[in-house]
């Protein structure tokens, strides 16, 4: 059998691109243009594929979330959408922020710096994570066509409805796979010396997030797989229309919302240390705290709320509730403890980072107010403000680690002024977007749908809300304006490899003149030669 | 205006020191964490449906439905016979007998494959439709369709394992891929034990 083609990995190792030259060397051309990018199996090519298509699908989640929010404002009444397509909307809004956007982005970012975290060239297994990302991309296509045409949770259209099952288990198995390759990268292609006490922080955290990912995503395959078998059969003893929202509702509400958030913990980890300029403090417990925070973020527990939907009266739902706060407050004080040691410099990452720890933590706390049975908050819109609290810091935080990382992500620095604007932006956005949603909670409006008797105030906390939801659109735009003007400024020959003097591996110019002693092995080579 | 991205100015990062083996070992085991956990929530869904239905007082199987124990058995006993095999052809790789390796490997796929027509024939057999208002049907289907499509896989990766070994990629020195195609197939043996008793045998 002759072996004809490439290994991606070897592909990697020999590529050069701008000094190395096939010709004359007798070895075939790498491809370029749509084969090459169609035939990548490069982890940064990939993970920018990741980047690109998730921030597509957030504009149409936030798009929609624009249309639910103006729905809003007369919470009694239809006036943009009627009944069935409101509630098709607010699916798809949440179906795209969670499995189109906030996964995939973190598994992007990921897919491109954490083999270089790792001190490696490669990502495992490149040419699954390239199978994953065209999965995801298919899939998340269908799964938007599958709504156009009335399909969808809600939708009339059976057909619709078959498709769409099947293309976010398409999506799911995606994220598995490219979850698999990241974990086997962190745990499996580690240089020597880098124990698993040293990764830096992101690397930890997307250990432990795609761990939680994997298990609870394959839980949700098995379901979609057997609701997909009774729909496309006309069974509907599971997946009767309205009841399929009902089974995926539990991927998309505490505690399983916050497993999408652990890379948020990493990405804060591993920035706020570097612009302390200092070692993180209580190192150890930030690490410990990343892996309680992602084993009580593991929701897929109560995927049968559906047969038990008293669930989140019980005492076990309701302390995991409460004791996911500790390990969040753990690492917010080893955050500020680190902080406070250090000789802070303000730059966009750090931001970035602190506003989505900040709303992080915000919605860990309404997490337990949820569940604290005399505020009767189960239900209510209360659900809602903790997704947009979470989605909201895993958004900041990718946007975040976009800044951060983009020596490895693009080809010039994003503008520092619209960034900080951003992030300030954007930090009130979520703000306001989420905080009226716990008002209404309390005043019992309901989570997805609209209703009579509607009490004083939700009206204008609806419209406090519509506001913050903007604000989020204007940062995402500020964003999106100053990743179009890095791109358009072309080339990059004369900015540093290492912008921020970063302490882990992915900073280094040459890994292998570099040893591992520490979670922080660039800054002990400078202090050392210093 | 083309756009160049900050590797190819730097271009690629140097080559770092030999990766750790068992990559795949390792990414092997990661799949199965996903694999196990959607066959837990499928089970998890069994018992409570099961529960439900019989507490409204009606009959688990439809009273069409006779499940015959004896091909299961027999697919059990097929699978666990595979077991065994699987693990001699790595032990006869460990000592270079590749020879007897192929065998042992060529009969964990036959053994596989012959498990997928016995369970397709059981279909035929049992009487199960997914028209039931139990939805024990789309149940037993979803589960159980699941693990053929998960033996098939398997046979896919100890075909692949068996034409690398063939190759001379795995020797005495080497079966880290072998290694992961027998924890797979360790693991789909042992999700076939739960279904046959949980399904089959409890009925």
């Amino acid at each position: 059998m002759a072996m004809t083609e490439t290994r991606p990995e070897a592909e990697a190792q020999t590529a050069t691109p701008t000094t190395s030259s096939a010709s004359g060397s007798g070895l075939p051309r790498p491809a370029t243009g749509l084969a090459g990018l169609l035939g990548t199996g490069r982890h940064r090519s990939i993970g920018r594929l990741w980047i690109g298509t998730s921030l597509v699908f957030l504009v149409i989640s936030g798009a929609l979330g624009g249309v639910i929010g103006a729905e809003r404002l007369k919470p009694e009444t239809y006036n943009i959408l009627n009944k069935d397509n409101f509630a098709q909307t607010l699916s798809l809004h949440g179906v795209a922020g969670v499995f189109l956007f906030a996964l995939p982005i973190l598994i992007g970012i990921a897919t491109v710096v954490v083999p270089r975290q790792m001190g490696s060239h490669t990502i495992a297994f490149p040419r699954a994570a390239a199978l994953a990302f065209w999965g995801y991309l298919v899939g998340g296509g269908m799964v938007v066509v599958s709504y156009l045409i009335n399909g969808g949770p809600f939708g009339g259209n059976e057909k619709g409805v078959d498709l769409f099952l099947l293309s976010l288990a398409m999506v799911v198995a995606s994220l598995v796979l490219a979850s698999v390759c990241i974990a086997t990268t962190i745990v499996g292609l580690r240089v020597k010396g880098l124990r698993l006490d040293r990764v830096p922080m992101f690397a930890w955290s997307m250990l432990v997030a795609t761990a939680i990912w994997i298990a609870s995503l394959g839980i949700l395959f098995g379901l979609l797989v057997l609701l997909y078998i009774d729909h496309r059969y006309r069974t509907f003893v599971y997946a009767a229309d309205d009841n399929i929202s009902v089974w995926l509702r539990w991927t998309i509400t505490s505690p399983q919302i916050f497993a999408m958030a652990i890379p948020v913990l990493g990405f804060v980890g591993d920035v706020v240390p570097v612009f302390g300029r200092t070692r993180a403090r209580m190192h150890n417990v930030q690490l410990a705290a990343i892996g309680a925070f992602g084993g009580l973020s593991f929701g897929a527990w109560t995927y049968l709320t559906f047969a038990h939907p008293r669930l989140p009266e019980t005492a076990i739902y309701i302390g995991a509730a409460f004791a996911i706060l500790l390990p969040t407050l753990a690492f917010v004080a080893a955050t500020a403890e680190t902080l406070r040691a250090g000789r802070i410099r303000v730059r966009s990452p750090l931001l970035f980072g602190i506003a989505a720890m900040l709303l992080l933590l915000a919605g860990v706390v309404t997490g337990a107010i949820r569940v604290i049975h005399r505020f009767a908050l189960v239900g209510t819109t209360a659900d809602s403000s903790i997704i947009h609290f979470v989605a909201g810091a895993t958004a900041i935080a990718a946007i975040g680690a976009i800044h951060y990382w983009w020596p490895h992500i693009l080809t010039r620095p994003l503008r520092e002024g619209l960034a900080n604007l951003s992030a300030l932006v954007l930090l009130v956005g979520v703000a306001a977007l989420a905080i009226p949603d716990v008002v209404s909670g309390f005043l019992d409006e309901p989570a997805g749908s609209l209703y009579t008797n509607v009490r004083d105030g939700v009206t204008a906390m609806n419209a406090v809300s519509l506001a913050g939801g903007a604000l989020v659109v204007l940062g995402v735009v500020l964003f999106v304006v100053n990743l179009a003007v890095s791109l358009a400024r072309g080339g990059n020959d004369d900015e540093a490899i290492d912008p921020w003097e970063g302490h882990t591996l992915e900073w280094a110019t040459d890994v292998s003149t570099v040893t591992v002693t520490s979670e922080a092995p660039l800054l002990d080579a400078r202090e050392g030669s210093a | 205006m083309a756009v160049t991205f900050a590797d190819d100015i730097l271009g690629s990062p140097p080559a770092a020191p030999p990766a750790r083996p068992r990559v795949l070992l390792i990414g092997t085991g990661f799949a199965l964490v996903g694999i196990v956990l959607t066959f837990a929530g499928l089970f998890g869904i069994y018992v409570e449906q099961r529960a439900q239905v019989l507490n409204s007082g009606q009959k688990w199987l439809p009273k069409e439905v006779s499940i015959d124990l004896t091909q299961f058995n027999v697919a059990l006993i097929g699978l666990a016979i595979s077991v065994v095999i699987m693990h001699w052809a790595i032990w006869c790789v460990k000592h270079e007998d590749r020879p007897r390796a192929y065998i042992g490997l060529g009969l964990t796929a036959l053994l596989g494959a012959a498990y997928i027509n016995g369970i397709c024939f059981a279909y035929t057999q049992m009487g199960f439709t997914v028209h039931d208002t139990t939805g024990v049907g789309v149940l037993v289907y979803a589960i159980t369709g699941l693990h053929l499509a998960m033996v098939g896989a398997g046979i896919i990766f100890i075909g692949l394992m068996a034409f690398r070994t063939l190759g001379g990629q795995y020797s005495a020195r080497d079966q880290e891929g072998l290694a992961a195609a027998a924890l797979y197939w360790y693991v789909t043996c042992a999700v076939y034990t739960v279904i046959w008793y949980a399904i089959f045998v409890t009925k």
